[in-house]
C-alpha cells in the first residue's frame, strides 16, 4: 500500500499539474485559499450508520432470485417492501420516510463505494472520513479540506458540530472548529465556567488540550445566546431514541438561527455478524422515525429547503448471508440525499448481484466521493480541489 | 468486607456506614509519610457487633501519618499507645526523619463507643522520607515512571523510588507484576451458566431475574475490576490488563455472560506480564472472546469471518499489513469448530471444523486455529504491531517519527527472542527516548487513569463505586466494554469539546465529594500532589472547595 500524506495544498497542485480547470481563484500560493463563497444558510447533515449497514436489507430487490437466493433466513419478501420502482423497494420499516419519497425529497443513490474496498471497520470508516482511495493514507477529513480558509459566518459558533459518535470526524484537522456535544443544552450548561487559556506551551498533549478548550469558550456564548430562548417544536421527536434525540437537537440548533455549515449525526450498531434481521430492522426503523422528525420539524420552521441529509457508513454487507443468520463485511451500499431541494428519485446504477467481485461482494457503480462532491456543491463549494478530480456531482437539485 | 490496605490508597470496599443515631462515627483518614505497608488486617475487633462503632478505616494520605475521626479512637505503635485522638484530632505518631533504612512499625487504631469497640491494625514499613537519601532517580523521573505505568503518581509511590536508580526502580516495577488480583474476586465467579433447555424451562419470573441479575454482575465486575486498580499493590499489573483489554477487545455488555467476562479479565492478568503467545494461544480459546467475535457460529462450510478478520487486523498484523482477503477466509476456515459447549466453556468441535487444506500467509496445510497462531507469530510483523501499540498505550502517540520507529524495531527484536513481556517492558522502560524529558507529562490521560489515579492519589474511595462505571461510561472509558472492536484509539482523541467539559463536570462533582473530606495538611498539599506541572489557573488557598476544584478543573491534572 501507498502511504501518502496529502493535505489540501498538494491536492491544489495537482490538480493544477492536471490542468484540472483552475477551482482556485488568484491567490493559489496561498496556504489556506477561499474555494468559493460560502453560502452561509445552508446545512450539509450528515447521518454516520456506523458498524457497516446492509445495503441490500435496506434498499432491497426484492423480486431478484439471486437476492432470494443469497439471503435464506435474511430475504424480505417482494411482497412487503415498499416499491421504489426499477424493482427495487425500501425495506417496510422505512414507511416513516416514504412521505419524503412521496414529496420528492428523497434520492436513493445506488450501488455507492470506491475501487479496491476496504472491508475493516476502521480503515473503512478512516476513507470515508478523509475522502481517500483505498491506497492513499489522508490524515485530515474532507470536509476539513473543502471549508478550511472559510471565515465562519458572524455569531457562527463553529464549522461543524457532531452529534453522536464524536470521535468518527469528517472535519478532522487544524483551521476548522469542531464541536462534539451531547446536547446543545448539554454543552450551554457545561462550559459556562470554561476560562480561554493561552496555549502553545510546546506541550503536545496540553497544546491540544488549550485548543479544545479555547473553542469551547468561544462557542459556549454564541451557542447560549442564540437558544435563549430555546426554539420550541409541534413536532414530536422519537426521543427514546439516540438518533431520534440527535434529530431534535440538529433542528433547535439550525431554528436558533446558528450558522453551521455541518451537522453530523451517527447511530451505532449495524455490525450485525450474527441474527441480524430484527437488530437490524429495529436499527432502520429508528432511522426513519428519527429523519421524518427531522423534515416535518425543519418544514415547521421552514428550514428544510436549506439543508441536505446524506448517509455514509463504511461499507455494506456481504450478498451472501453467513452460517449465523448474520451477514460479514462487504462492499458498496445505497446511500440517501434527502432535504427539501432535493429531486427525488433513483440514481446511480443498481449493482449487479451476480457479477461480483473475488469475495462475493458487490462491485460499485458510484464512487462515494460524487455524493462528497454533490453535498459541497449544496453549500456552495467546488469540492475537486479537496477530492481531487472526477468526482462531478450529481444533478440531484431542483 | 474487610479492606487490605496499602499505601496511598487504603479501599474498603464497602466501607462501613455509621448507623443514624448511633453515637458512632468513622475514623476518616490515616495518612502516612512514607509507610509502606508490609501486610494488614482490618476489621471490627472487639465487640464491633452492630452495637458496636464501625471499623475505623485506616487511610495512608499526606506525608505524615495523620489520624482523622469523628469518634475518639486511640492510636498504638508496637504494642505503646502513642496518642488519644478526639475528635477530628490530628497525631503524628511516627517520627521517620531519623530513619534510613525500611523500619517496620505495628499500627493499631482503635475507636471505642458505647462500650464496644472496633479498630484496624496494620503493619506498616517506614521508608526514609524525601530528601533524607538523595534520589538516584530524580523526582519528576520517577513522576514520569510511576505516571506511566500506574495510575497517578502518588509522593507515596515516588518514595520508593528513592534511592533506587532508574533501572532498580524499573526492576522493582517488573517484579512486583502480579498474575493474580490483590482483592478477593466477586462471590459469583463460580456460577455455572444455564444450558438452553434450562433456561427454557424457566419461567418468564426466572427468566427476567436471571437477566437482571446478569446486568447486575456485569456492573460488578467492572467495579470490582476499578477497586482492583485502585487497591493494588501493583498498578503497572492493571495498567497491562487494561492495555490487553483495548487490545485483545471484548466487550462484557455484549458478551452477556459474567462468569466469562470474569475468567477473560483473570486470563489477561495471568498473561500481562507473561508470555505473549501463550496469551495469543489462550485468547482464542477464550469463552468471551469466541462469544464476542461470533466464533461460537462459525462452523465447516458456514464461516463466519468475524474473529478471524479482527485477529490479524487489530491484534496481531495491523489492517493492510502482510494479509489478504484471502489470508481471512483461510483464518476464518482454521477456526471453524473452536465453538462453546452449552455452558458456554470452549469447545472445539471435530464435527463442525474444516479440515480441507489452507494457503494461510503462503503455507498451506489442513490449518487449525492453533496453526494459525503459529504461523501469525512467524511474521516478524506481528511483534512490531505489539510493540507500536505498547508505545501508544505506555509512551506516546509518535511511532511514526524515524527514530522511536527504529526504536521500535530494537524493542520488537527483543519481543521475539522470547515473546516474554517483562524483557521488552524492562528495554522500553529503559529506553532513552521512553525516558527524555521532553515527553514527559506530554500525554493526556484516559478517563480511568485520571479518576483511579485520583482515587489512589487522596486514598479516599468515591461514594459508591457502581456509580463511576456511569461516570467512566460518560467520559467514553467504561470499563470492559470498549466502544468497539478496535478499542479506545487514546492519545489526543481522548480530548473533544463533548469529553473535556464532561471530564469537568465529573472532576467538579468529585471535587464537592473530597473537599469536606481533606485534612489542612492534604488541602495545602494538593497541588503538589496532584499536578505534575505547574498549574495554568490559579489555585485559591480557601475555601476548601473552591480550592480542590481548582486544582481538578486545572488542565495539568489532566496531564501524565
Amino acid at each position: 500500500m501507498t502511504t501518502l500524506q496529502i493535505d489540501r495544498r498538494t491536492l491544489i497542485k495537482a490538480a493544477w499539474a492536471l490542468g484540472v480547470a483552475a477551482v482556485v481563484p488568484g491567490t493559489a500560493q496561498a496556504e489556506d485559499v477561499l474555494l468559493a463563497a460560502p453560502d452561509w444558510d445552508r446545512t450539509l447533515i450528515l447521518l454516520e450508520l456506523d458498524g457497516g449497514n446492509d445495503g441490500l436489507n435496506t434498499v432491497i430487490p426484492a423480486s431478484d432470485p439471486a437476492y432470494i437466493a443469497a439471503r435464506p433466513t435474511l430475504a424480505i419478501p417482494p411482497s412487503q417492501v415498499l416499491g421504489v420502482g426499477e424493482g427495487l423497494g425500501l425495506n417496510p420499516v422505512l414507511q416513516p420516510v416514504m412521505a419524503a419519497w412521496n414529496a420528492s425529497d428523497l434520492a436513493i443513490v445506488r450501488g455507492v463505494g470506491y475501487a479496491n474496498p476496504n472491508r475493516s471497520h476502521f480503515r473503512g470508516i478512516d476513507i470515508w472520513n478523509s475522502g481517500s482511495s483505498a491506497d492513499t493514507v489522508i490524515n485530515d477529513g474532507w470536509l476539513r479540506r473543502v471549508l478550511a480558509g472559510t471565515a465562519l459566518a458572524a455569531g457562527a459558533p463553529a464549522h461543524g458540530v457532531l452529534l453522536g459518535r464524536p470521535t468518527s470526524n469528517p472535519l478532522k484537522g487544524s483551521g476548522i472548529t469542531t464541536l462534539a456535544m451531547s446536547s446543545p443544552q448539554d454543552f450551554v450548561n457545561k462550559s459556562a465556567t470554561v476560562a480561554d487559556l493561552p496555549g502553545g506551551t510546546g506541550n503536545p498533549g496540553l497544546d491540544h488540550l488549550l485548543d479544545v478548550q479555547h473553542q469551547v469558550a468561544l462557542a459556549g456564548a454564541a451557542i447560549r445566546t442564540a437558544l435563549t430562548p430555546a426554539p420550541t417544536f409541534t413536532t414530536v421527536f422519537p426521543t427514546r431514541s439516540n438518533l431520534g434525540r440527535q434529530c431534535q437537537y440538529v433542528a433547535q440548533l439550525l431554528a436558533a438561527g446558528l450558522k453551521l455549515p455541518v451537522l453530523k449525526l451517527s447511530i451505532g450498531g449495524f455490525d450485525n455478524h450474527a441474527n441480524q434481521r430484527a437488530k437490524h430492522d429495529d436499527l432502520l426503523a429508528q432511522v426513519a422515525d428519527s429523519l421524518a422528525a427531522l423534515r416535518s420539524a425543519l418544514i415547521e420552521k421552514n428550514l428544510w429547503n436549506r439543508v441536505l441529509v446524506m448517509s455514509y457508513s463504511e461499507f455494506g454487507r456481504r450478498v451472501n448471508e453467513n452460517g449465523s443468520s448474520g451477514t460479514d463485511h462487504g462492499t458498496a451500499s445505497p446511500h440517501i440525499l434527502l432535504g427539501g431541494a432535493v429531486k427525488g428519485g433513483l440514481y446511480g446504477t443498481q449493482p449487479s448481484l451476480t457479477t461480483l467481485d473475488s469475495r462475493g461482494d458487490q462491485i460499485a457503480s458510484t464512487d462515494y466521493r460524487t455524493l462528497y462532491a454533490t453535498a459541497a456543491s449544496f453549500l456552495g463549494y467546488d469540492a475537486s480541489a479537496a477530492l481531487g478530480p472526477g468526482f462531478a456531482p450529481l444533478a440531484v437539485f431542483d | 468486607m474487610d479492606a487490605q490496605q496499602h499505601p496511598g490508597s487504603t479501599m474498603d470496599p464497602q466501607p462501613a456506614q455509621p448507623k443514624s443515631g448511633d453515637p458512632t462515627g468513622t475514623i476518616l483518614a490515616v495518612g502516612a509519610a512514607g509507610l509502606v505497608l508490609a501486610g494488614c488486617s482490618g476489621g471490627g475487633g472487639g465487640g464491633g457487633g452492630d452495637s458496636g462503632p464501625p471499623p475505623p478505616a485506616l487511610i495512608f494520605t499526606g506525608l505524615a501519618l495523620t489520624v482523622t475521626t469523628d469518634v475518639p479512637a486511640t492510636v498504638t505503635v508496637n504494642g505503646q499507645a502513642v496518642t488519644s485522638i478526639a475528635f477530628g484530632t490530628v497525631a503524628n505518631p511516627i517520627d521517620p526523619g531519623a530513619n534510613r533504612d525500611p523500619v517496620r512499625h505495628d499500627v493499631v487504631v482503635a475507636a471505642a463507643a458505647a462500650g464496644a469497640t472496633a479498630q484496624r491494625s496494620c503493619a506498616v514499613t517506614v521508608n526514609p522520607p524525601l530528601g533524607t537519601v538523595a534520589a538516584a532517580v530524580p523526582l519528576a523521573e520517577s513522576r514520569h515512571l510511576a505516571g506511566r505505568t500506574g495510575f497517578g503518581a502518588t509522593p507515596e509511590e515516588l518514595l520508593r523510588w528513592a534511592g533506587l536508580g532508574w533501572t532498580a526502580a524499573v526492576d522493582r516495577l517488573l517484579a512486583e507484576t502480579r498474575i493474580e488480583p490483590f482483592t478477593a474476586p466477586p462471590p459469583w465467579i463460580g456460577a455455572v451458566v444455564p444450558t438452553g433447555p434450562e433456561y427454557n424451562a424457566w419461567s418468564q419470573a426466572e427468566r427476567d431475574a436471571y437477566e437482571t441479575e446478569k446486568q447486575r454482575r456485569i456492573k460488578d465486575l467492572k467495579a470490582w475490576w476499578l477497586n482492583e486498580m485502585v487497591a493494588t499493590p501493583s498498578p503497572f499489573t492493571e495498567r497491562l490488563v487494561l492495555f490487553w483489554s483495548n487490545l485483545l477487545v471484548t466487550s462484557a455488555s455484549d458478551v452477556g455472560t459474567p462468569t466469562a467476562s470474569w475468567r477473560y479479565l483473570a486470563l489477561l492478568r495471568t498473561h500481562a506480564a507473561g508470555n505473549v503467545r501463550a496469551l495469543f494461544e489462550a485468547i482464542c480459546r477464550d469463552p468471551a472472546m469466541v462469544m464476542y467475535l461470533d466464533n461460537d457460529t462459525n462452523e465447516k462450510g458456514r464461516p463466519n469471518e468475524n474473529f478471524a478478520r479482527e485477529l490479524l487486523e487489530l491484534f496481531t498484523l495491523g489492517e493492510g499489513r502482510v494479509y489478504t482477503e484471502a489470508d481471512v477466509v483461510a483464518a476464518a476456515r482454521a477456526f471453524t469448530g473452536w465453538n462453546l459447549d452449552d455452558r458456554r466453556n470452549f469447545l472445539f468441535k471435530p464435527n463442525k471444523h474444516d479440515a480441507g487444506a489452507k494457503t494461510f500467509l503462503g503455507q498451506t496445510g489442513a490449518w487449525d486455529g492453533g496453526d494459525i497462531v503459529r504461523i501469525l507469530f512467524e511474521q516478524p510483523r506481528l511483534a512490531v504491531h505489539l510493540v507500536e501499540r505498547l508505545w501508544h498505550e505506555f509512551a506516546g502517540d509518535d511511532h511514526a517519527d524515524p527514530a522511536v520507529a527504529a526504536e521500535i524495531d530494537r524493542l520488537a527484536a527483543v519481543l521475539r527472542t522470547t515473546w516474554e513481556m517483562k524483557p521488552l517492558l524492562r528495554e522500553l522502560l529503559l529506553s532513552p527516548l521512553f525516558i527524555a524529558a521532553s515527553r514527559r507529562n506530554s500525554q493526556l490521560k484516559s478517563p480511568i487513569v485520571l479518576l483511579v489515579g485520583l482515587w489512589r492519589s487522596l486514598g479516599i474511595p468515591p461514594a459508591i463505586l457502581a456509580d463511576q462505571i456511569d461516570v467512566l461510561n460518560g467520559l467514553e472509558q467504561n470499563p470492559l466494554d470498549p466502544p468497539n472492536v478496535r478499542g479506545w484509539t487514546g492519545g489526543t482523541d481522548w480530548i473533544h469539546a463533548k469529553s473535556l467539559l464532561d471530564r469537568r463536570f465529573r472532576l467538579g462533582q468529585a471535587a464537592a465529594f473530597l473537599a469536606p473530606k481533606l485534612t489542612p495538611g492534604a488541602l495545602a498539599d494538593l497541588p503538589a500532589r496532584l499536578l505534575p506541572i505547574a498549574p495554568l489557573t490559579v489555585i485559591p488557598a480557601s475555601p476548601a472547595l473552591d480550592r480542590v476544584k481548582a486544582v481538578l478543573l486545572d488542565p495539568a491534572f489532566q496531564l501524565q
